[in-house]
C-alpha cells in the first residue's frame, strides 16, 4: 500500500543487498518466511517451533510438537486456509493448523525412520482433502492422505533413495532427487513413477520448481505466479554444481518431461558445497548459501538467472550457513527479502533493502534534485493573483471519488496477499 | 438536499459519567461493546445490545483522552493525561500493562490489525510507536511541531496518518519510521489551520481530514490533491475548538460521510455531491459538542457521545 509513496530504485530494487536484522531466538535448524511475509517460522535444536513476527522481531508464538532438532518446515497458505507443517529429526511429522488466529496440531505421526524431506502436494489445500509427500530414511517414499499412508512402488531400477522432493503442477505430479543423481517424476493421481532421468553422479540434495501462472479453459488461475518469466527447475548436487533447467515443456500435453539445461553455477576457484538453494519467488534469482571448509566464506550467493550471472554476494554472517529462504514480497512493505540461519550459533540473519529518508518527503513544496541548478526568476513569478487560485478550487468539484474499492496489486504489479493472522499473548 | 434521516435511534445514555465530560466512545470491533471515557478517571464498557454497564475500569490518575479497543476483541488501550498509556485486558477488566515514555498529554491512539502494536500521538509533539508483548518503545516518529491530534493506519497497517495543530498531515512507513510525505492546505490566507482529526477511506486511498477553520476535506494523499470539501449549512464552521471524530458510512451500498459539530448535530454528507444529507439530535443540550461517531460494520450501528456525556446507540434503517 505504501510502496507507490517510496523512492522509485527503492521499490524496483529486485534482490538484498545489506544486512539488516539479526535474530538470536534459540539455535534456530531450519527456517521459512510465510508467504504473506509477516511472521518467520524457525525451528530450533530442541524441537521448539518459534513464529516470529518480522515488525516487532518478538516471538508471537511457541509450538512445542517436536522433541529432537527441526530439519524443516514448510508455510501452508492459500486465500482462507493457514497452517504449517514440520518435521524433525525425531522421525515425527507434524501438521499444525492456524484456526482463530492461534495455532494447533491436527495431525502427527511418527515413522518408523527418520524423514530426509516433506513436501505439500498442493490440491485446493482444502483440509478435506490434503496430502504431503514424505521421503523416508530407510528408503522409499510414501504420500500422505487424509492421515492414511500410501507407500509409492518406485520401482526395481538402482537409482539410490530419494532425498528431496517437490510437488508441481497443481500437485498432478512430484518430483524427487536421489542418491545416486536421479530425477523422478512421480504421478500422484495413479501413484505411479513416469520417469526416471540421470542427471549427475552426486547425491541430489535440493529441488525446486517456480511455475508461470497456470489458466484453466475459462481463465481462472489454478497456480503459479504472473510474475515468472519460464518455468524453472533448480537442482543443487554434491557434485558441487547448481544446475538450472528450463522445464516449460513439462506443461503441455502428452509431455515426455525433457530437461532443457539453462544455467549451470558454481564456483571454479574454490569448489563450494551448496547448502541450501532456493529460487526467489518469480524466479528471476537464485540464491545458496556456501558450505564451510577453511578458505569458504559464509555468504549467500544470489545469481540472476536468465544471464547466470552472479549479482550480489551477501555478507555479514561469521558463520557457516544451513537453511536459506527468499521471502515472498509482502504486503507489509518488505520488498525483497532473505533469511539464513548460522550453523555454529543459530542465529537468523536478514538480508534486505533499506529505504532511505526522502527529505522532500517532509515538506511538499521542496523538491530533490541532483545538481545545482541556475534559477531564473521570471519577470511575472512573484506577481499576485489571486484569481488563479479560485479556478482551481472550481476545478475540485466534479471529482468522482471511491472510497471503498481496493487496490488488487502494489506499485509493481504484484497481487496483494492476505496476510494470516496469529495472535501475539500480551 | 435533504432526506429523511437514515438513522434510527435505538437508545440513549443521557449520563453516562454522572456530571464529568466526556471525551470518545467506541465499539468494540466485534460489536458487543461501547466504551466510553471520561475526565472523572475512569473507562466504562457497556453492552451495546442492551446498553447495560459491564464494567468499570479505574486506574489513571488523571483524566482519559482517548481508548482504543484492539482488533481481537481482547484489550482495550487507554491514553490519559497522567502521560501513560495502559493496556486492559477486557475479560479480566484489569491494567495488564503501562507504557510510559510520553513527556506531555496523549491525543490519539492506534492499534495494527494483528493486535501487536500501538501507535500513540501526544503533545509533546511526538508519535510513539509501541511493542505491545515487551511494553516498549519501539520507534519514535518527530516530524511534527505541534500537538499530534490524530492518527489512523491505512487497512494493511504500512502507512501511519497523523494530524498535528501545525497544520500539517503526514504519512509515515510503519515499518521503518520514515516520513513518506506531508499534506498542507494553505490556499486560503496563506497558514494553515490546525487539523483535529485524519481517517484513512476504507480502501485506504484517501484521508478525510478535520481542521479547525470548520471544514472537512478529502485528500487524494498520493496526487496531493483535495477532491472534496464538507461544509456546514448557513456558513457555520462544523468545529472551531474541539477535536471531533468522523467516520465513513459505505454499509448497504452508502457512499457517506459523518461528523459530530460543536451543536449537538451529527451531520451526514454525500461523498460525491458533498451536500448535507441529513442531519441528527444527539445531544439534549443544545450547544454539547458531539465528540466522537464510531461505527460498527461500515455504518450499521452508529454511536456518538456530546462532550457533556451523552451516549446515543442508532441503527441504519435505509
Amino acid at each position: 500500500m505504501n510502496l507507490s509513496l517510496h523512492d522509485p530504485q527503492f521499490i524496483t530494487a529486485e534482490y538484498p543487498t545489506t544486512l539488516t536484522m539479526t535474530l538470536s531466538y534459540g539455535h534456530s535448524t531450519s527456517l521459512q518466511f510465510s508467504p504473506c511475509g509477516h511472521y518467520i517460522a524457525s525451528g530450533l535444536l530442541d524441537g521448539t517451533i518459534l513464529i516470529i513476527d518480522t515488525w516487532t522481531n518478538n516471538v508471537t508464538t511457541i509450538i512445542k510438537s517436536h522433541t529432537m532438532p527441526i530439519t524443516g518446515l514448510r508455510w501452508i497458505y492459500n486465500e482462507n486456509y493457514c497452517g504449517l507443517l514440520s518435521w524433525s529429526r525425531d522421525w515425527k511429522i507434524c501438521i499444525h493448523e492456524l484456526e482463530n488466529s492461534e495455532i494447533n496440531l491436527i495431525w502427527e505421526n511418527v515413522f518408523t525412520g527418520g524423514v530426509w524431506n516433506v513436501d505439500i502436494i498442493k490440491q485446493d489445500l482444502t483440509w478435506d482433502n490434503w496430502m504431503v509427500i514424505v521421503c523416508k530414511v530407510d528408503g522409499g517414499i510414501c504420500i500422505v492422505k487424509n492421515g492414511e499412508i500410501i507407500d509409492i512402488d518406485v520401482g526395481n531400477e538402482n537409482i539410490g533413495v530419494s532425498l528431496c522432493c517437490f510437488s508441481f503442477f497443481n500437485g498432478k505430479y512430484v518430483i524427487t532427487g536421489t542418491s545416486m543423481g536421479w530425477l523422478q517424476i512421480i504421478d500422484i493421481e495413479n501413484l505411479k513413477v513416469i520417469k526416471n532421468i540421470k542427471i549427475c553422479n552426486g547425491n541430489i540434495k535440493g529441488v525446486e520448481i517456480v511455475e508461470k501462472a497456470y489458466y484453466d479453459n475459462e481463465s481462472n488461475l489454478l497456480f503459479g505466479l504472473n510474475n515468472v518469466p519460464i518455468n524453472r527447475l533448480i537442482v543443487n548436487s554434491s557434485d558441487r554444481i547448481i544446475k538450472q533447467y528450463d522445464i516449460s515443456n513439462w506443461y503441455k500435453e502428452d509431455t515426455t518431461f525433457e530437461l532443457e539445461i539453462e544455467q549451470k553455477y558454481q564456483d571454479v576457484v574454490n569448489r563450494i558445497q551448496w547448502n541450501t538453494v532456493k529460487f526467489s519467488p518469480t524466479g528471476e534469482f537464485v540464491c545458496a548459501s556456501s558450505q564451510g571448509g577453511s578458505g569458504a566464506a559464509h555468504d549467500v550467493y544470489v545469481w540472476e538467472t536468465s544471464m547466470g550471472s552472479l549479482v550480489q554476494i551477501l555478507e555479514g554472517a561469521h558463520e557457516e550457513l544451513i537453511d536459506v529462504h527468499w521471502a515472498t514480497r509482502s504486503i507489509n512493505g518488505n520488498v525483497c527479502c532473505v533469511c539464513a540461519n548460522g550453523m555454529d550459533s543459530g542465529t537468523i540473519f536478514i538480508w534486505g533493502v533499506k529505504p532511505l529518508q526522502k527529505w522532500s518527503a517532509l515538506a511538499p513544496d521542496f523538491e530533490e534534485i541532483e545538481q545545482n541548478i541556475d534559477y531564473i526568476e521570471m519577470e511575472d513569478e512573484f506577481d499576485l493573483n489571486e484569481e488563479i487560485d479560485e479556478i482551481n478550487d472550481e476545478k475540485i468539484i466534479d471529482y468522482k471519488v471511491d472510497v471503498v474499492t481496493r487496490e488488487q496489486t502494489d506499485a509493481r504489479g504484484f497481487k496483494f496477499i492476505k496476510g494470516c493472522i496469529i495472535d501475539t499473548k500480551i | 438536499m435533504t432526506i429523511e434521516p437514515k438513522y434510527k435511534l435505538r437508545y440513549s445514555i443521557k449520563q453516562t459519567h454522572d456530571n464529568n465530560l466526556t471525551s470518545t466512545v467506541k465499539i468494540s470491533p466485534n460489536g458487543e461493546l461501547i466504551a466510553t471515557c471520561s475526565t472523572d478517571n475512569s473507562i466504562k464498557l457497556w453492552y451495546l445490545k442492551t446498553g447495560i454497564l459491564k464494567c468499570k475500569l479505574i486506574g489513571h490518575f488523571k483524566g482519559i483522552s482517548n481508548i482504543a479497543f484492539s482488533p481481537n476483541n481482547k484489550y482495550l488501550a487507554s491514553t490519559s493525561d497522567d502521560l501513560t498509556i495502559r493496556i486492559w485486558d477486557i475479560e479480566i477488566e484489569k491494567t495488564i500493562k503501562i507504557l510510559k515514555n510520553h513527556t506531555f498529554f496523549i491525543n490519539c491512539l492506534k492499534f495494527d490489525k494483528r493486535s501487536r502494536i500501538l501507535i500513540t500521538g501526544s503533545s509533546d509533539e511526538n508519535i510513539r510507536i509501541w511493542d505491545l508483548k515487551r511494553g516498549k518503545n519501539m520507534r519514535i516518529l518527530s516530524a511534527h511541531s505541534d500537538p499530534i491530534s490524530s492518527l489512523d493506519l491505512s487497512f494493511d497497517d504500512t502507512i501511519i496518518v497523523s494530524g498535528s495543530y501545525d497544520g500539517l498531515i503526514r504519512l509515515f512507513n510503519t515499518e521503518t519510521g520514515s516520513c513518506l510525505k506531508t499534506l498542507i492546505y494553505d490556499k486560503q490566507g496563506g497558514s494553515s489551520f490546525p487539523i483535529s482529526n485524519v481517517i484513512f477511506s476504507p480502501n485506504s486511498k484517501y484521508i478525510l481530514s478535520s481542521s479547525l477553520d470548520g471544514y472537512l476535506r478529502l485528500w487524494d494523499y498520493i496526487n496531493n490533491l483535495v477532491v472534496k470539501t464538507f461544509k456546514n449549512d448557513n456558513n457555520l464552521p462544523i468545529a472551531e475548538k474541539y477535536c471531533l471524530g468522523s467516520c465513513f458510512i459505505v454499509f448497504n451500498n452508502e457512499s457517506l460521510i459523518c461528523s459530530g459539530n460543536e451543536l449537538g448535530e451529527i451531520i451526514f454528507w454525500d461523498i460525491q455531491s458533498q451536500d448535507i444529507m441529513f442531519k441528527l439530535d444527539a445531544s439534549e443540550i443544545k450547544n454539547s459538542p458531539i465528540m466522537q461517531v464510531d461505527n460498527y460494520n461500515d455504518g450499521e450501528i452508529l454511536v456518538s457521545i456530546s462532550l457533556n456525556g451523552e451516549l446515543n446507540v442508532w441503527n441504519y434503517c435505509g
